[in-house]
């Protein structure tokens, strides 16, 4: 396997388990702003690592330029999703609270 | 026409994206792409723009744009890593806090991307922007300074883009 296909290979599995860890996180806390900030953790840093291992891992294809495309969609519009969804609990009313549950 | 030749770069990057997802450059895809981007582009523009004459200029020098995905690249996983070490080995849970802090950047396109730039680093969201003043919920606060919170939250992002292209609108 070449350097690249390794990489890939680490960068996957890394993306991988910090989707799994952002996963612990949700069922650990309660408070709908932990959830939300813990929330782009997998979106974001676990989705990123996942998407640059498949890069990697190919040729320079349609292949990889349709993972670009894909990757850079998700960061101007991922963002804009959690904020809508923040600010609506935001603007409504929705207090931080402290957890009363040690998970 | 004009509004055609005044946006020539959205056309091309429209029809690249076109030839892209067909999975071919031929002369017909680049064709179709052309005239699938043009039909989107004068759609977008008599529905949605602001025809007044004060839309937002979407200028972004080049060297600015890849130093901010260098940033952001690196404070996402940095924060990552953080948001890692509290789920896992943090016993209490984490207080978040809604801070308000205030941007130098004066081009609503740049506020926009400091506000997503900030919402795509693990930790922090960002629930409003109001002229120069951001609200955000931070996981983990590190200060009550108002100096020190800007320094922590925006700090990177806004040398990023305040360096060189902000001075040039």
């Amino acid at each position: 396997m070449s350097i690249y296909g390794t990489l890939g290979n680490i960068l996957m599995v890394f993306g991988i388990v910090l989707i799994a860890i952002g996963i612990i996180g949700l069922h650990k806390y309660h408070d709908f702003y932990i959830r939300a900030t813990i929330a782009s953790l997998i979106d974001t840093a676990g989705f990123i690592s996942v998407a640059m291992g498949l890069l990697l891992h190919h040729k320079v294809s349609f292949f990889t330029l349709k993972i670009g495309i894909i990757i850079m969609l998700m960061l101007l519009l991922n963002p804009l999703a959690t904020h809508i969804i923040v600010r609506s609990a935001y603007l409504s009313g929705h207090g931080e609270k402290k957890e009363d549950k040690n998970a | 026409m004009k509004y055609i030749l005044r946006s020539w770069q959205t056309i091309v990057i429209s029809t690249v994206f076109w030839c892209i997802l067909n999975e071919s450059f031929a002369l017909n895809r680049l064709i179709e792409g052309v005239v699938v981007s043009v039909i989107t582009y004068l759609f977008i523009y008599f529905l949605f723009a602001d025809q007044s004459g004060t839309s937002i200029s979407y200028r972004l020098s080049i060297l600015a744009l890849i130093k901010l995905t260098i940033i952001l690249g690196w404070n996402i996983y940095l924060s990552s890593l953080r948001a890692i070490k509290i789920i896992l080995f943090q016993s209490p849970s984490p207080a978040p806090t809604i801070v308000h802090v205030h941007t130098k950047a004066i081009n609503k396109w740049h506020k926009c991307l400091i506000a997503n730039a900030i919402t795509l680093t693990p930790g922090t969201v960002t629930l409003n922007l109001t002229n120069d003043e951001l609200i955000v919920l931070w996981l983990y606060p590190t200060s009550d300074e108002p100096n020190e919170m800007n320094k922590a939250i925006l700090g990177p992002f806004e040398k990023a883009l305040c360096e060189r292209s902000l001075l040039n609108d």
